[in-house]
């Protein structure tokens, strides 16, 4: 298959008076057509950053994409012009955020945001966007869906809004749909019904996905890739059931072992990670990582290491590979 | 149905009482509107104004500028209700017509300022930079300069006349609004919901007049109903020190100004023209102040 969206050496620095921060720093990865991707990290490690990128909603100043390539269907869309992002935006690309209590204009109903957003995306008339919108409404589980499109969204629930927010991202029959957190604001039963709404609608649409969140739990009922970002940096990528089987950058099971898995119980200490995440204006010149690594070498201070191949389409950036593999057992 | 009537029963199943319905932002408007006593004098004095302006032709007695030499200087009485000027034209007909240049000046400067000054300032707000750092100093400019000598120069260069006035008027008029304007949508700007609207392809003119005008737009009515009192105000005395509107037309200013050497032996002819742009003035400002209050946009956000 095709890769949908390819993204390569993709570099995004924030320009603040104390210096520059580097919020992306080269990364390349793809995505096929109809995949689930989850990107997932720590607040600061750039996985927000660079989904924003790929939308070109980075704000500049002071944001600005220092280099690399975006190639959506093979057009890259970091040369498009502003004017020409409108046609990528909403109608190729669409995204959900993840505050549904703020990410819809409190004084419009909720059908006219939809309505507007298929108006201009297909130049749809009136009566046919109504219509639509009732059908998408409908479809992401809103009851009484032409009655409740004349509501404002302080009528609504945070869970109904972020699937009116879905309803809306989804209006307009994008190939690629960018999920920013979109369960973090939401209780955890909402957070299930969201997930399995996505992953319902992503069937049905044959859309691909990109799923951005810290949360690993979730990342394993949906995605079926992952990759793994630390200071702006991808440590480890790869099919989600490598990963979760062999996870190969300490970083990685790191995470894994911080969440409380089913078994759980009240005699195990949950681990954690010691330290904080870097500062991004002062980036070490070896691993991100190392100052909080209990694999620590001299080396991994003074040189940045590459993602290689640890084993068939799974990458992990990490010195110590070879030792961080025979000392883990699998997270499944 | 009472509270106590609730069971379990009635609470479930198909015959669920409908939701509350939101009666819309205008609806709730005018409740809170209602509330303001100053406020509603202010909304029926103006359409009460509105109306003899529009129909002065038909309800003043007599023409404006008819001059009557016997009948100069008579108080208040039964064929000139609020009495005659020192030409024997009648008071009562050219206070009915001075409530046109009033109106024209307070309507058309604040129209003028909101179509130079709104859009100043949602670009200026919105796309910040160098836009924005141009239209604030243009406003810290106008705001600085005194206003009052501003409108003399200009009518002065520009010949006394009431369109005169009134373009003199609207080069600070716009500043007000366009402040507003521009604080208000540099607060919308950083809201989530205009990244989503950006995130949906929305192209900027779009998000420009359909997410961020209708919420600037409230405060504009007010800033409008505000900034007519001032407007009063300048006519009233420009036309008073003869900078204004020029006889024979009349103004309630001006005709204050005619007042100036018989006040002490004719009351009348200064007591009816103040009393007009005193009630005019309140009756503005009690209806700029009920409007804020009605059109807090936050109440039902």
């Amino acid at each position: 298959m095709s890769a949908l969206l390819e993204v390569k050496d993709l570099q995004v620095s924030f320009f603040t008076k104390d210096g520059e921060v580097k919020a992306v720093n080269n990364i390349s990865w793809a995505l096929d057509e109809g995949d689930i991707l989850g990107i997932v990290g720590e607040s600061g490690s750039g996985k927000s950053v660079s989904a924003l990128t790929l939308l070109r909603l980075i704000p500049e100043p002071p944001g600005k994409i220092l280099g690399g390539k975006v190639l959506f269907q093979g057009q890259d869309l970091l040369k498009l012009r502003p004017s020409q992002m409108h046609t990528v935006r909403g109608k190729q690309i669409a995204m959900i955020f993840q505050d549904p209590m703020t990410s819809l204009n409190p004084v419009m109903t909720i059908g006219n945001q939809i309505i507007e957003a298929m108006k201009v995306n297909l130049q749809l008339s009136n009566q046919k966007a109504w219509e639509r919108t009732v059908e998408v409404l409908s479809r992401v589980g809103i009851p009484r869906a032409e009655e409740r499109m004349r509501d404002y969204p302080h009528q609504f629930s945070g869970g109904m809004r972020q699937r009116v927010m879905i309803a809306m991202a989804i209006s307009c029959r994008p190939k690629l749909l960018i999920a920013d957190e979109p369960t973090t604001a939401l209780d955890v039963t909402i957070q299930a019904q969201i997930v399995d709404l996505v992953k319902q609608l992503q069937r049905e649409l044959n859309m691909a996905v990109i799923w951005i969140t810290h949360d690993l739990g979730v990342i394993a009922r949906l995605a079926k890739r992952v990759n793994v970002m630390y200071a702006g940096s991808i440590v480890e990528m790869g099919p989600i059931k490598r990963i979760f089987k062999k996870p190969s950058h300490p970083y990685t099971i790191g995470l894994l072992n911080s969440v409380p898995g089913m078994n759980f119980s009240k005699d195990v200490v949950l681990q954690f990670i010691e330290g904080s995440p870097p500062d991004l204006i002062r980036l070490p010149p070896g691993c991100a990582f190392a100052p909080r690594c209990p694999y620590m070498t001299d080396q991994c201070l003074v040189d940045k290491p590459n993602l290689e191949l640890a084993e068939e389409d799974h990458w992990v950036a990490c010195w110590q590979m070879d030792k961080v593999q025979s000392n883990t057992r699998s997270a499944l | 149905m009472t509270a106590g009537t609730v069971t379990p029963q009635s609470l479930a199943g198909n015959d669920l009482p409908s939701p509350v319905k939101y009666a819309g932002f205008w609806a709730g408007a005018w409740r809170r509107f209602r509330r303001n006593k100053l406020a509603l004098y202010g909304f029926v004095y103006v359409v009460v104004i509105l109306f003899v302006a529009i129909s002065a032709d038909w309800i003043a007695p007599y023409p404006y500028d008819k001059i009557n030499p016997e009948d100069a200087l008579q108080g208040p009485n039964r064929q000139h209700l609020m009495g005659v000027d020192m030409l024997g034209r009648d008071m009562l007909s050219r206070v009915i017509y001075g409530s046109r240049p009033m109106l024209l000046v307070g309507v058309v400067t604040q129209l003028a300022g909101l179509v130079i000054g709104v859009p100043l300032g949602i670009v200026a707000g919105y796309f910040g930079g160098i836009a924005d750092w141009l239209v604030s100093r243009l406003i810290d400019l106008f705001s600085a300069l005194p206003w009052y000598l501003i409108v003399l120069y200009m009518v002065m260069v520009l010949s006394p006349s009431l369109e005169n006035l009134i373009v003199a008027l609207t080069i600070t008029s716009w500043v007000g609004s366009c402040r507003i304007v521009r604080g208000m949508s540099l607060s919308i700007r950083e809201q989530d919901y205009i990244e989503a609207a950006q995130a949906l392809g929305l192209p900027t003119r779009r998000i420009l007049s359909n997410h961020i005008l209708p919420q600037v737009a409230p405060l504009l009515l007010w800033s409008f109903a505000a900034g007519i009192p001032t407007a009063v105000f300048a006519e009233a005395g420009l036309s008073f020190i003869g900078m204004g509107v020029r006889p024979p037309s009349p103004s309630w200013g001006q005709m204050l100004g005619a007042a100036g050497q018989y006040w002490q032996y004719f009351p009348h002819m200064f007591i009816f023209p103040s009393l007009m742009i005193t009630l005019s003035v309140l009756a503005f400002q009690g209806l700029a102040d009920g409007l804020r209050e009605a059109m807090d946009v936050n109440i039902n956000v």
